[in-house]
């Protein structure tokens, strides 16, 4: 008798994630079994499983990495306090995780413009770069990304979601349709324009 | 083309980035233990929604957030008018952070402490703990040899609290200032702690929910200067059910500490002579108002008669919002909302930043003092935005202009019955009529 391949169907974001060894044969939507049950070590689990893919998601989202830092505990915290509303896609949390993390991103560009526009007194016209990660950084590279980031959010939208999704994420149109409960027609229009108004936008910014 | 654009490879995640976010999640599971089936709570309102008059805002109803969907009774209390807050929601809800907010206002709290050193340590042992922020203010918490200091900053002023000294048995305010900020020591082991000014008898007070952390509670911006004692309840858990409550008398409050002004209002003055603005300084000044930063730089905005003599007038700086309920000849009701995601509701759709609470009125003296009537008040950021409609199918076309960004959209009756399973979007237009964005008002 051959050896005996445990049923698991494994995305391709969770192979991508943090490795997945096939002794860890429980899926995310076992685990959210077990995570709407209150389980925290299957919440822990998890975490060990999409830590790294949120991290680097996290960075592409923002161009930073201790912004990066900061989103990857928050991310996991919101995902457990509304583990009531996850949307598995193909069993796998990711996408989802992926919304949590872009959603927590925008509350945090949210408090700081308020902060501005109420006391720009308050806060240094020049914010001090963390040595820590300028060093780390290619700052060409973290310029190029920083670009990126700023044309993103002048993009419409539906369009904005499916680019940071799909794009930053690296989720398949399929799976982000599930995401988004629209078809992957849809999805794929929206990355489609998505691309060639980035294109233009990220011309005019050169071009600046 | 975008697949031009280089995107940073993916890294390795760092184990000490791992184990610091891992440490994190562990102890926010610990302390929010309790909300995974929260979709399978019964949505509260629609059919059957028992209103009771009194303070009048209740709590606004877009995307995904919590919200509350009564208004609390004279006659009656409330049989629960504490707002559930659990911690994790208390961070939120106060854009709670780790040390100081800005460099400048720490060190606007350090010089503050030098101006008046008196009964404290030296302010440079003192180590920033945690800062919170509720309609501009914030409030730096400082761990020192002492006890806890508190400090409150706004845009113009600062305010300084003696050392808490160590947590004692349930909860004792140390810091109390004239612009509304409660704070104290708590025994760790309670979870949550609520504050409110006690019951007149004839008006319900509103508890308002505190942040707990680490044997201190802090709630900014909440109350008036207390006359007659503070009410406090604390529980172990994060339910409200599980409160104890009591009330401290006048006598063992500390003094009120009245904030000093340390820097220059740069913030704009804007015309409030028209009757819009003279509404709205009236409600800042009114007996049951809460005292708001920079009161010369807020923007008067809608105004709606409601039924009778009630109405509301709706004032907004920044991504605040201010709402001034008038009801008959009663003192006005000022509801300040901050725009981060808890007491309000919100949510950002083509770029018209959006912010909405719920205004009861038409209250049935025949009905228990009841209402299902709700003027839907809110703010929009898009300069554009011109008016807005609240639409479902089978329901009335409701239309309110908005004015100086914000609108006050009254008729929206909850116990019409063609809201049953019906989705009411609120969409925005521009003055030429074309719509800028809609978005879901959650029942």
């Amino acid at each position: 008798m051959g050896d005996h391949k445990p049923d698991v169907t494994v995305s391709r974001q969770m192979a991508q994630g943090e490795r997945w060894r096939p002794e860890d044969a429980r899926s995310d939507a076992e685990l959210w079994q077990l995570i709407t049950l209150d389980d925290h070590g299957a919440f822990t689990e998890l975490f060990e499983r999409h830590a790294r893919a949120i991290w680097n998601y996290a960075y592409r989202l923002t161009a930073s990495w201790a912004a990066a830092d900061d989103l990857l505990a928050e991310a996991f915290l919101v995902a457990w306090r509304r583990r009531g509303d996850v949307r598995l896609v193909r069993e796998s949390a990711l996408p989802w995780l992926y919304t949590v993390t872009n959603n927590l991103r925008r509350d945090e560009g949210r408090r700081k413009r308020r902060f501005l526009r109420l006391a720009p007194r308050l806060i240094g016209a020049d914010v001090e770069p963390d040595p820590a990660e300028a060093i780390a950084e290619d700052s060409a590279t973290r310029q190029r990304l920083a670009i990126v980031v700023a044309g993103i959010s002048r993009l419409p939208k539906s369009e904005r979601e499916a680019v940071r999704v799909c794009v930053l994420g690296g989720v398949s149109t399929s799976d982000a349709a599930a995401l988004f409960g629209i078809s992957e027609v849809s999805v794929r229009a929206r990355v489609s324009r998505a691309r060639a108004h980035l294109h233009k936008i990220l011309e005019e910014q050169l071009d600046d | 083309m975008i697949e031009h654009i280089e995107l940073p490879p993916e890294r390795e995640l760092p184990e000490q980035v791992k184990a610091a976010a891992r440490n994190r999640l562990v102890t926010g599971m610990l302390d929010n233990p309790g909300r995974a089936n929260r979709a399978m709570i019964p949505l509260a309102i629609a059919a059957a929604v028992v209103v009771l008059a009194g303070f009048a805002v209740g709590a606004a109803v877009l995307g995904g957030t919590g919200g509350h969907t009564s208004a609390s009774g004279s006659q009656t209390l409330d049989t629960d008018p504490y707002r559930q807050l659990p911690p994790e929601d208390a961070y939120a809800a106060y854009n709670t952070m780790m040390g100081a907010p800005t460099p400048d206002m720490g060190n606007r709290c350090i010089a503050q402490a030098h101006r008046e050193p008196a009964g404290r340590p030296a302010p440079e042992q003192w180590q920033p703990l945690l800062s919170a922020m509720a309609h501009g203010e914030v409030v730096i918490v400082y761990r020192t040899s002492a006890g806890p200091v508190f400090c409150q900053v706004t845009p113009t002023t600062v305010a300084l609290s003696q050392p808490g000294g160590p947590a004692t048995a349930t909860a004792r305010p140390t810091f109390i200032t004239a612009s509304g900020t409660v704070a104290g020591t708590i025994d760790p082991k309670f979870q949550a702690a609520w504050v409110r000014q006690p019951f007149t008898g004839e008006q319900l007070t509103v508890s308002t929910p505190a942040l707990v952390r680490d044997g201190i509670f802090l709630v900014p911006d909440a109350i008036q200067v207390p006359t007659d004692g503070l009410h406090l309840g604390v529980a172990p858990t994060q339910s409200a059910a599980d409160m104890r409550s009591f009330t401290v008398p006048q006598s063992e409050l500390p003094s009120v500490v009245q904030p000093t002004t340390d820097a220059p209002d740069n913030l704009p003055v804007v015309d409030q002579s028209g009757p819009a603005g003279q509404r709205m300084t009236a409600c800042f000044h009114g007996p049951n108002s809460i005292p708001v930063i920079s009161p010369k730089s807020w923007m008067p905005g809608a105004y709606q008669r409601l039924d009778g003599a009630d109405s509301v007038q709706v004032a907004s700086i920044g991504d605040i919002i201010a709402i001034c309920t008038q009801r008959g000849s009663a003192p006005i009701d000022l509801e300040l909302v901050d725009l981060n995601g808890y007491f309000d509701t919100s949510t950002i759709e083509s770029n018209a930043l959006i912010t909405a609470n719920s205004v009861f009125y038409d209250f049935q003296p025949d009905q228990g003092g009841s209402s299902h009537q709700v003027s839907i008040v809110g703010l929009l950021l898009s300069t554009q935005a011109a008016s807005v409609r609240l639409t479902w199918p089978g329901g009335p076309n409701l239309v309110a202009t908005v004015a100086n960004g914000s609108y006050a959209l009254p008729g929206y009756d909850l116990n019409d019955p063609s809201l049953h399973g019906a989705q009411p979007r609120i969409s925005v237009y521009d003055a030429h009529g074309a719509l800028l964005g809609s978005y879901e008002v959650k029942q």
